[in-house]
């Protein structure tokens, strides 16, 4: 009885110090890179790149479901995004709002027989339409495909540049995000296949005309946790798996990827719950099995700004979301676990998030309650709990800090010295309380993929992939 | 495992006390960290801003000729900044008098100095600024640097380079792209500043072994060439690789060479794809209408980029037909699109 | 007629360029009204009738073509001579841009004495 305590305590301890200690590891190597950032960031000479003919044309694409609300603010800033050519595919992913009725109106559209690509499956396309006054705008009409995988695939189609730019039609993007997104691809075109940028919570913020004016908390506490959550995973984590060639992860809210590419490996797919991160490790895949040198970048500073849930329900169903898209990504690719053929990917980072992503809830929600218990029954050391908490919780928080110091130092997005001062606060809820929340959820998740649940609970925000850590 | 490890638990227990206190500790460094960074940052912007509010004035006469005369050190360093962005903005004689105010200060000369710093960033910035300085004796020191063993360091030379249109650094900017030892974008952009005197650099790159370079010229001698140069350009339409073949076209698209039509005619039948997508293309940009019953067929009966490409050419040499075209999707849309656009 | 009190309208996002551009033309002898996006610079035409506009080509919000549409399109602002600055250099851009109804195109990097030039020549012309 006492080795089986001690073994789950062992084993609860040594998570926390593997799981914290990579974490440290992430934000040392992030801290070098932002600040190497921030110098290259002064000799980027984006108008530059504006003006040359011999940058790539874009194509972004926007799959929209009942967006009515906000669909023409959003395609208007789109279309005005700075960048030298590109064109806006937008779907009306068989919408039962107003969606497409309003985009008509607003952008003078009318019917074009449009040549479609055939080589992606996608549900049938009713019609697409052009406009005059905005000849690099195109609506596609078609019939729902049951997701957002199906709906991109509907952009794809209709897509002509040799870049497409994936987002999410709720999001907001900054004037020069695709410019900055795109510089790692546009610095090394042969090799670099796909880029990320980073997302930051608009909850709180001031938008006029689709832009963010005005950078602000969220009033929610629950809004405001995922601000420092979202710091963390981006800041730290992405830059860190970038920086080893290993980023599995690029958002469904703002990707750039190889047009090419894409079609080959047959664009999103509609069976995955977390299509974004599934195409990106199929990406990687494909690219070890063709042998050829290739980067996937993230970019830390192109900005899109995206809704999170503000309550318990919404944020639970998002969060079971992302675990089920993660378990299914991770099925589905197997091989890659310990695979040397895949190099770092298939050695380090998918096992990372089988090991500490996927599989973090059975240890984040079991074990802390068991140390305590254990401990107050007498049963473990104070020697072994104090070296737990310390791991656990200070450790914890000290990463939170440190995150959030690379934001001040780096980008200062929240000028207002309150705001900072409650994002500190949020720390000590984030590792007390916030991750052990999302842990239950995802560890429900385990049984909503068990009884082969799949599909969307909460259409609008599509999987980010946040590590919950 | 309390009872068996008691004899290790009290120093572990010791070690852990300071390993928490050192937790605790830098955690409040870290919250310490942040409010200084806040205020420092502040305060330096601030600064900033008023040095800056400060020597525009001065900058904007400058531009027109009038010397700034004494400033101090801080007023210098917004002075060097301005200037840089301004340099960007303009060419002429704005830019002459920036290049004669930066000759004799002490900003350039650390920069010279800086090209052989130890430090990444400082010879990458270094590189940068001597390009927005403006000041022409930069271009050898400049060149060198596009041999610096970073990749960063180069590109920023080579775009400096451009900017000083040094047209010495011809033949070392085209070796850089041929062998991308600089971003294939910045070199490039540093031979279109530079512009026409390149181009003898660039038609004699059309000889070389690499595919890769070949490509790459033939794009640039699209952007920069004329008419006269197509021969060269139609030559290349029956290279051996695919890639060249697609720029060549492209490229006497661009130069909107007449003479090449025949040529780009028969390059509709070349076995790539992509290539047979270019030359329609091209034949659009040129305007020739004796291609339109090729390209018509093309528009029928190819794969999707070759007809897609085609159907646009189409519309392009013959707006009025195109609306009435017919005989596969891609017709159809040139169609559609001729009518929506009017 | 003098050069005195003679408005332009001078849009760009970027604040330097605005500088440069109202320094060059202040001591040229005219009044310049300063929009850094297009939405307050249609505003101002409208308030103020400028004798011509200077736009800057891409800014977020309502770029340079669509400001010279909205000026073209309103009968109080639709004779007011506009130049567009801008660093896209492409074929298709300087169509749109003369398709739009400017009467004039200068890319970056520019010579401010020039711009100065064009202005000149449009504003005699009138």
């Amino acid at each position: 009885m006492t080795t089986a305590i001690e073994v789950v305590s062992g084993i609860t301890l040594a998570y926390f110090l593997l799981v914290n200690a990579i974490y440290l590891g992430f934000t040392a190597t992030a801290w070098r890179r932002l600040l190497a950032h921030q110098r290259e960031a002064k000799t980027l000479p984006l108008d530059e790149v504006l003006s040359s003919p011999l940058t790539p044309g874009v194509s972004v694409l926007v799959p929209a479901y009942n967006e009515a609300a906000g669909i023409v603010v959003s395609v208007r800033s789109l279309l005005d995004l700075r960048y030298p050519r590109h064109e806006v595919v937008v779907v009306n992913d068989g919408s039962t709002d107003d969606t497409l009725q309003r985009l008509i109106d607003a952008f003078e559209l009318e019917p074009v027989r449009k040549a479609l690509r055939q080589d992606v499956a996608c549900a049938p396309v009713k019609q697409v339409y052009g406009s005059r006054r905005y000849p690099n705008l195109w609506v596609v009409d078609k019939e729902n495909g049951g997701g957002k995988a199906d709906a991109i695939n509907g952009c794809l189609v209709a897509a002509s540049h040799e870049y497409v730019c994936a987002i999410d039609a709720d999001a907001v993007l900054e004037p020069d995000a695709l410019l900055q997104v795109a510089r790692p691809i546009l610095d090394d075109p042969e090799v670099v296949v796909a880029t990320g940028g980073i997302v930051r919570v608009i909850n709180g913020c001031v938008l006029r005309d689709g832009r963010v004016v005005e950078v602000g908390l969220p009033k929610s506490n629950l809004a405001a946790v995922q601000v420092l959550e979202y710091f963390r995973a981006f800041l730290v984590g992405r830059v860190g798996w970038s920086s080893v060639n290993a980023l599995l992860i690029i958002s469904g809210a703002f990707g750039l990827f190889r047009r090419s590419l894409v079609e080959e490996i047959g664009g999103w797919d509609q069976e995955m719950i977390g299509e974004d991160i599934e195409l990106v490790v199929r990406m990687h895949r494909r690219m070890h099995e063709l042998d050829q040198p290739y980067r996937i970048e993230f970019v830390p500073d192109p900005v899109c700004w995206t809704e999170v849930p503000e309550t318990l329900r919404v944020l639970s169903r998002q969060r079971r979301r992302w675990q089920r898209g993660l378990g299914q990504t991770l099925w589905v690719h197997k091989k890659l676990i310990l695979n040397p053929r895949f190099g770092t990917l298939g050695l380090v980072a998918v096992p990372y998030f089988l090991f500490f992503e996927f599989l973090s809830p059975i240890i984040e929600l079991l074990g802390p309650p068991f140390v305590i218990v254990a401990f107050l029954l007498g049963r473990l050391s104070f020697t072994f709990f104090v070296a737990f908490l310390v791991v656990a919780v200070l450790l914890g928080f000290l990463l939170s800090i440190a995150a959030l110091a690379l934001e001040e130092i780096n980008f200062r997005r929240h000028q207002r010295s309150r705001e900072l001062a409650r994002l500190v606060l949020l720390a000590a809820f984030e590792n007390v309380g916030y991750r052990q929340i999302n842990a239950f959820w995802r560890f429900v998740a385990y049984f909503d993929l068990m009884r082969g649940r799949s599909g969307w609970g909460d259409m609008q925000k599509k999987g980010l992939g946040v590590p919950s850590v | 495992m309390s009872a068996r490890c008691s004899a290790v638990a009290e120093p572990m227990l010791h070690v852990l006390a300071w390993v928490a206190i050192a937790l605790a500790v830098a955690n409040v460094l870290g919250v310490a960290t942040l409010i200084y960074q806040r205020v420092r940052i502040r305060r330096r912007d601030t600064r900033r801003d008023e040095l800056e509010a400060h020597v525009t004035p001065l900058a904007l006469a400058l531009l027109d000729g009038k010397e700034p005369g004494e400033l101090d050190a801080g007023a210098q360093l917004a002075l060097v900044d301005v200037l840089s962005r301004y340099s960007r903005l303009v060419r002429g004689a704005p830019r002459e008098h920036i290049a004669a105010y930066f000759a004799g200060s002490a900003a350039y000369q650390r920069a010279l100095h800086d090209l052989s710093a130890r430090k990444r960033w400082r010879r990458t910035a270094a590189a940068f600024t001597l390009g927005d300085m403006a000041v022409p004796a930069a271009t050898p020191e400049l060149r060198r640097a596009l041999h610096d063993r970073d990749r960063e360091v180069r590109a920023a030379a080579a775009r400096s380079l451009g900017k000083l249109q040094d047209v010495d650094a011809v033949e070392e900017l085209t070796e850089a792209l041929a062998s991308a030892t600089v971003p294939r974008l910045v070199a490039a952009r540093a031979l279109l500043e530079i512009g026409e005197p390149a181009l003898v650099e660039l038609l004699a790159l059309l000889d070389r072994p690499d595919a890769a370079v070949r490509a790459t010229a033939s794009e640039l001698v699209g952007l920069l060439g004329s008419a006269r140069d197509a021969p060269l350009l139609i030559e290349h339409l029956s290279d051996p690789s695919a890639a060249v073949r697609e720029q060549a076209a492209i490229a006497l698209g661009r130069l909107g060479a007449g003479a090449a039509t025949s040529a780009l005619i028969s390059a509709l039948d070349d076995r790539v794809g992509f290539v047979r997508a270019a030359a329609a293309g091209a034949l659009g940009a040129i305007g020739d209408a004796t291609a339109k019953p090729v390209l018509l067929e093309v528009a029928r009966s190819d794969s999707f980029e070759a007809a897609h490409a085609a159907a646009y050419a189409v519309l392009a040499l013959d707006p009025e037909a195109a609306a009435r075209s017919a005989g596969s999707v891609h017709l159809d849309e040139i169609a559609d699109v001729a009518r929506v656009r009017g | 007629m003098t050069d005195e009190a003679v408005k332009i309208l001078v849009c760009d996002d970027d604040p330097d360029l605005r500088a440069l551009v109202e320094y060059r033309f202040k001591t040229a002898g005219y009044e310049v009204l300063g929009a850094g996006d297009g939405k307050t610079a249609f505003e101002l035409a409208v308030e103020h009738r400028p004798a011509l506009a200077v736009l800057d080509l891409m800014m977020p919000g309502l770029n340079g073509i669509e400001v010279t549409r909205q000026l073209r399109a309103d009968s109080r602002t639709e004779r007011i001579p506009v130049i567009l600055l801008t660093s896209r250099t492409l074929e298709a851009d300087v169509t749109s841009a003369f398709e739009a109804g400017a009467d004039d195109y200068v890319t970056k990097p520019f010579s401010p004495q020039e711009l100065l030039h064009r202005v000149r020549a449009l504003l005699g012309r009138r």
